[in-house]
């Protein structure tokens, strides 16, 4: 599933570490979802979205 | 490399378990092993710690983690197999390799309990090989962290 993860971050100027602190999950996982290794749960897409302030659908998208 | 909070804490945490449990086992290694008074409750512990380990790992992991070691181990588990199977093959019509391999791998002359041991060594032995060379691979394989 291809998502803005990446693009949201840097406009936050977030680094992955800061935004896994965010999530409470690690660093690693977020590069893994940046680069489309892993696909979060719907409670954690949620969660992501709420921190970025958008709905779901503008951080991922379900069209591969 | 930057790590986040919580993997600094799972290497902390990890490191120091993995500590107590090696200066354990130095204490256990420098004592007589003869005396199951003395080992047997060493054993225990450790075993208990190695499991809890693991279990504390397990839970502790955010569900990306899982989700991706349960990919590598499924992944690593079926590679594993089929690239066993020729290795059993070879083995099991070719006795001399097979005793051959007994007597390298047990340091004394082949007994059935032996063969029964490597049967069963055999496939977790590369189960686990392939599941590390994935993990390495997914490590080295192209991504951006920040």
């Amino acid at each position: 599933m291809k998502n803005r993860l990446r693009v949201l971050r840097a406009e936050k100027g977030w680094s992955q570490a800061e935004l896994a602190e965010r999530l409470n999950i690690a660093r690693q996982s977020v590069n893994a979802i940046e680069n489309g290794k892993a696909d979060p749960s719907l409670p954690l897409g949620i969660r992501i979205a709420r921190l970025f302030g958008l709905p779901v659908e503008a951080v991922f998208d379900d069209e591969v | 490399m930057v790590y986040s909070a919580k993997k600094l804490k799972t290497l902390t945490r990890g490191s120091l378990a993995l500590g107590i449990a090696g200066m354990a086992l130095v204490f256990w290694l420098i004592r007589n092993h003869t005396d199951p008074i003395f080992v047997a409750p060493l054993r225990v512990a450790l075993g208990l710690t190695v499991v809890g380990l693991g279990v504390w790992a397990v839970f502790y992991a955010d569900e990306v983690q899982r989700q991706r070691a349960q990919k590598l181990w499924f992944w690593g588990s079926l590679i594993g197999i089929a690239a066993m199977m020729p290795m059993v093959v070879f083995l099991q019509t070719n006795r001399p390799w097979l005793d051959a391999a007994v007597l390298f791998v047990f340091r004394h002359p082949a007994m059935p309990r032996d063969y029964f041991s490597l049967g069963v060594m055999l496939p977790v032995m590369v189960q686990c090989v392939v599941i590390l060379i994935l993990r390495l691979r997914d490590k080295l394989s192209p991504g951006s962290p920040s």
